[in-house]
């Protein structure tokens, strides 16, 4: 678990809901909610302190594309978060599938803290 | 060693945008930056191999001297045609409004096969935190190796 580099208390953003089977194709940024949800918002600038709000702990954070109802990439990118573990990427991904999507093979994606070339873990 | 994204960039208000977009997206690579496309090409003879993802311009801003003459410094055309010459390993994003340039850039790069995005700007400088940091993404996310982890 880890709370957000910018703790400013940004009020949570009307937009971020859970991810389920219904949602639009697009990009988004993500956050795994210390009960393990994950929470979304159509990508954008700076948008991860404002998935959860209030400067709460998440689990995990980075962003997916949904792309036909499907994930087709999900990683751990985040510049708020910045989570560096493969265990917790996997752990999104077998979430994801919990909450009614199916993750492409090979669209788990994982960028290691140290700068070190992505690699995909499943 | 951190992989790299290298720019070429003149404006310094796009560059201080570009920042912000890659420290929210891609903090855990290094970023470089030049507005000498000969400067470029020298850093990406030494580091090529560790680059993840490439952006240019084309159109650079001549450079006044101490003297009042000026400099030409050159334009992302060079280090296009440097990039021709090798072994594709990177994605690269063309972000310049010269759309003539761009094309001629697009069409060397891929006889080359290198893989290429283009990314308009207009207006402000709201399409570096639209089209511009979205098409990163998408380039370096896409180009992930399907490669086994050795643990």
């Amino acid at each position: 678990m880890k709370f957000p580099i910018d703790q400013t208390p940004y009020p949570k953003d009307p937009r971020s809901k859970p991810i389920d089977a219904k949602t639009p194709d697009g990009g988004y940024v993500y956050v795994r909610d210390t009960n393990g949800i994950v929470y979304i918002l159509p990508d954008g600038p700076h948008l991860h302190p404002k998935v959860l709000g209030g400067g709460q702990a998440a689990k995990h954070a980075g962003d997916l594309t949904v792309n036909n109802g499907k994930i087709i990439d999900v990683t751990n990118l985040s510049g708020t978060f910045q989570f560096d573990d493969e265990a917790g990427l996997k752990e999104v991904a077998e979430q994801l599938r919990k909450q009614g999507l199916s993750v492409e093979l090979g669209a788990v994606r994982f960028f290691p803290g140290d700068g070190s070339a992505p690699i995909i873990l499943e | 060693m951190a992989m790299k994204i290298v720019i070429l960039e003149d404006n310094q208000e796009r560059k201080a945008a570009m920042l912000d977009c890659l420290e929210d997206k891609f903090h855990q690579f290094e970023k470089r930056f030049f507005d000498h496309p000969a400067e470029m090409i020298d850093f990406l003879k030494d580091h090529l191999r560790e680059t993840i993802a490439i952006s240019l311009d084309h159109d650079l801003e001549l450079i006044p001297t101490s003297e009042g003459r000026v400099i030409d410094p050159g334009c992302g055309r060079e280090v296009a045609d440097f990039l021709a010459q090798n072994i594709p390993s990177c994605p690269v994003i063309i972000h310049t409004s010269n759309s003539h340039a761009a094309l001629a850039m697009e069409m060397v790069l891929r006889e080359a096969n290198w893989k290429t995005y283009r990314v308009s700007p207009c207006g402000d400088l709201a399409w570096i935190a639209g089209p511009w940091i979205r098409t990163l993404r998408q380039a370096v996310v896409g180009s992930v190796p399907r490669k086994k982890h050795v643990l």
